[in-house]
């Protein structure tokens, strides 16, 4: 046997306290704790509370949600960087989306009230809207006047959600998805480590009169052509397009934030 | 086997988080890392052994880990972190091979790299589990564990003399 060196291993402790070491290990991890003086109960009851906090902030159900998620997205192949590359090869004549993720740009702080409306649900969940100029981002109200050819760069904020969809309307009836990409079949996980920028920058078309941006989110992964069909229905009623909320089953929670559409100057 | 995630990450997520936090030392990483790791056993689940995941789950946590602590580039910031930054930031084909075949390698008995050399010498350099011990919990030979040492004792000298 070689040598061996400082405390017995958290690895072992870890193992035996699941019952998962053969006797002889078993035993001899038990030793090696008595000869340290460490208690054998008293270590099982250390990782147990550290079990009970950990599945505190991460519940099972949850967790699993997300994997099974992740784990379907990996399955389809999906490169999230490329999404919007079979937009724009689609011809939506409204559209161009970026297929490469454009250069991060500063941020200019904001101290404004909120900038999104929250129609149901998760008051935390919302979509963000930066528009580019140059080195700086300026981030939008809703309600902010935006023009032909800004370049956009959209994020979320998760909130309590684990789950979500953002999309589009415009004053053209089109239905743009941006996230997950289009396509897929769920909503994507959302991460809940603050605001998340999506990976490909957004410019805006001559669409006239309004862009409208949806955040959908849900605790639990949820079908998009629910959500799709609901911005569908929503963007065929232009007169009700700008403010009613989309026609969604009960848990599903929306966020949306409207630009202001105006005609950019040619020079 | 069909796995039941909600069921495995209930007995296992602790542990499997702990791993994570213990080598990156970043909640949200190790959050990331902890999600990858079950990614990844949900993909391979038709090849799974359901008993005693837990020495499966531990090297597949390691392994996750080092593979982001390459990503970082970090610097490291204590003895511990500065031999995982060695052990996990060799830049050469086998390192990639062996990342982007980890999974598949670890499912495969008659492939003589069933285990990573990387975290067989995690177990045995930072964890301090004997050769012994870390032969065991990988499913190799003592001597088996020793040649992987060697091997990745000799390109870190390598690296070393450049």
């Amino acid at each position: 046997m070689t040598t061996r060196k400082g405390t017995t291993p958290e690895w072992l402790v870890e193992r035996l306290a699941l019952g998962e070491l053969d006797d002889a290990a078993a035993a001899d991890v038990r030793a090696r704790l008595a000869a340290e003086g460490r208690d054998v109960d008293a270590e099982r009851a250390r990782l147990a509370a550290s079990s009970r906090e950990i599945l505190g902030a991460h519940p099972p159900a949850r967790v699993a949600a997300t994997v099974r998620a992740r784990a379907m997205d990996g399955r389809r192949g999906a490169r999230r960087w490329l999404v919007g590359a079979p937009l724009a090869l689609a011809g939506a004549a409204a559209l161009v989306l970026v297929a490469r993720p454009a250069p991060r740009a500063p941020v200019a702080p904001t101290t404004e009230a909120p900038e999104h409306i929250a129609i149901k649900g998760d008051a935390n969940a919302r979509v963000v809207v930066y528009r580019r100029a140059g080195e700086v981002s300026e981030r939008l109200r809703d309600g902010t006047r935006a023009a032909n050819g800004d370049l956009l760069q959209l994020a979320y904020l998760a909130g309590d959600a684990s789950f979500g969809a953002l999309l589009s309307i415009d004053g053209r009836g089109h239905v743009t998805a941006h996230w997950p990409e289009p396509g897929a079949a769920i909503a994507a996980p959302l991460s809940a480590r603050g605001e998340v920028r999506l990976p490909s920058a957004y410019e805006l078309d001559d669409a006239p009169a309004f862009e409208r941006f949806f955040l959908v989110t849900a605790d639990a992964p949820f079908p998009m052509t629910a959500v799709m069909n609901a911005a569908r229905a929503l963007a065929a009623r232009p007169a009700a397009a700008r403010a009613d909320g989309l026609a969604l089953p009960p848990s599903l929670h929306q966020a949306s934030l409207t630009l202001e559409k105006t005609r950019k100057e040619t020079p | 086997m069909a796995l039941d995630v909600e069921g495995t990450y209930l007995r296992y997520g602790p542990l499997v988080l702990r791993r994570c936090r213990k080598l990156l030392r970043h909640d949200a990483k190790a959050q990331d890392a902890m999600q990858d790791v079950f990614v990844s056993l949900l993909r391979h689940e038709a090849r799974l052994d359901a008993s005693a995941l837990s020495a499966l789950l531990l090297r597949m946590a390691t392994n996750v880990c080092l593979n982001k602590l390459r990503g970082d580039k970090r610097h490291p910031e204590d003895r511990d972190d500065e031999l995982l930054q060695r052990i996990a930031g060799g830049d050469d084909d086998e390192s990639r091979t062996v990342a982007r075949n980890l999974l598949a390698k670890l499912f495969r008995a008659d492939d003589p790299l069933a285990a990573s050399s990387r975290t067989i010498a995690v177990m045995h350099l930072v964890d301090g589990l004997t050769l012994e011990e870390a032969a065991r919990e990988a499913g190799m030979s003592v001597s088996g564990v020793r040649k992987r040492l060697r091997t990745l004792r000799g390109r870190l000298q390598e690296l070393e003399g450049v």
